[in-house]
């Protein structure tokens, strides 16, 4: 059978896909009242949405045991450190703390919040050692958490983590609650259909 | 708080800074699918291994670049499929594209109990020839746009429609068989 003349109906195989792709709209009467365009329109879908069943039963099998642990330790080697912060020495003894541990610092301390989960984190401001900084932190939080109280206690965490790990001194901290999540119903990052 | 409660979208912007723990996180959630793909796209699940563990390096590599943190499970599959689409074409003289239809369908038979329908397509994608299986696999699965589709396989927008279309047509002929 043809595909550049779909039953008649005067659309391509390939317009038919357009014609799914865009949601049906606007309605082709000669489309959707032409039965054997409405049989492709359906083997379509079905296509598509058994393809991505048929990839998801595959991937419910896991990889090799060791493969992951594996592919880590390749990534751990390529830690992105950022600038390095000086802590003091003695003796030609050079030690620092790299802006990237700080960052670590910071977002576990968000995270140690209730109902707080760490976004992104930003430093910025003199990193010497006793130099001033700017933090930033941009935190989810928990949908019924309430918000200033979490965001008071995220910066308080903030700033602790800091003025602990590095020799910097926290001038002004600032939290961003970019997101509210659901726990555990909110895993939204699954939703791949 | 517990680990499977990270959404994607947090994962993703804070493995682009540095955290290679929220990787590690993203790769256990997302690396079986990124092989199943890869084992569709190549035609061998020993293959993909290797394509998916250096596809994840660039991944790593390229986090800072990713725009949309919240799609971060289609941006790994197209940087996957970019992998794929070098190796397959560094290997096609040594392999005939037979040799990947019949491993391909023997996999199928292996599985059985996924069940009638998926078998049979699972044997009409190992029969099509790989550029359209690549693009199918893209635009459906991955839910790729042309152009992204185009930049992963280094081709234009317009050989990609043609090459979807002909996957389309073999898709649909191959439903009409099944019933």
């Amino acid at each position: 059978m043809g595909y550049d003349d779909v039953g008649g109906s005067g659309y391509s195989l390939e317009e038919l896909s357009a014609y799914a792709e865009a949601g049906r709209t606007p309605r082709i009467a000669a489309i959707e009242s032409n039965a054997e365009c409405q049989a492709v329109l359906a083997a379509l879908e079905r296509a598509g949405s058994l393809s991505r069943e048929l990839l998801d039963e595959e991937g419910a099998r896991e990889p090799e045991p060791g493969w992951i642990d594996e592919l880590l330790a390749r990534v751990w080697g390529d830690v992105r450190a950022g600038r390095d912060i000086p802590l003091g020495g003695a003796d030609g003894v050079a030690l620092y703390v790299t802006e990237g541990a700080v960052r670590e610092a910071m977002r576990a301390a968000a995270d140690g919040v209730d109902g707080v989960l760490a976004a992104s984190t930003h430093l910025s401001g003199d990193l010497a050692a006793g130099g001033e900084v700017d933090a930033e932190v941009a935190v989810s939080v928990e949908y019924g958490t309430p918000l200033r109280a979490a965001a008071e206690r995220v910066r308080d965490a903030v700033a602790t983590a800091i003025a602990r790990v590095s020799p910097l001194v926290p001038r002004r901290v600032d939290v961003r609650v970019v997101r509210l999540h659901r726990l555990p119903l909110d895993v939204e990052g699954d939703d791949h259909d | 708080m517990d680990e499977a409660d990270h959404p994607d979208a947090l994962l993703a912007t804070r493995a682009a800074e540095g955290d290679a723990d929220a990787f590690a996180r993203l790769v256990r959630r997302h690396t079986p699918f990124l092989i199943a793909f890869a084992t569709r796209l190549m035609g061998s699940r020993a293959d993909a291994d290797d394509c998916v563990q250096d596809a994840l390096i660039t991944v790593w590599e390229r986090l800072p670049e990713l725009r949309e943190p919240a799609s971060v499970r289609a941006w790994m599959a197209r940087i996957v499929s970019r992998q794929a689409t070098d190796r397959l074409r560094a290997r096609r003289p040594q392999v005939p594209i037979d040799a990947v239809e019949i491993e391909a369908s023997d996999r199928a038979e292996e599985r059985a109990e996924l069940g009638e329908q998926l078998t049979a397509l699972s044997r009409l994608l190992g029969s099509m020839p790989e550029d359209m299986r690549t693009v199918w696999l893209l635009r459906e699965v991955a839910g790729s746009s042309y152009e992204e589709i185009a930049d992963v396989t280094g081709v234009s927008a317009s050989t990609v429609r043609g090459r979807l279309s002909r996957a389309r047509v073999i898709i649909v002929e191959g439903m009409r068989q099944w019933r």
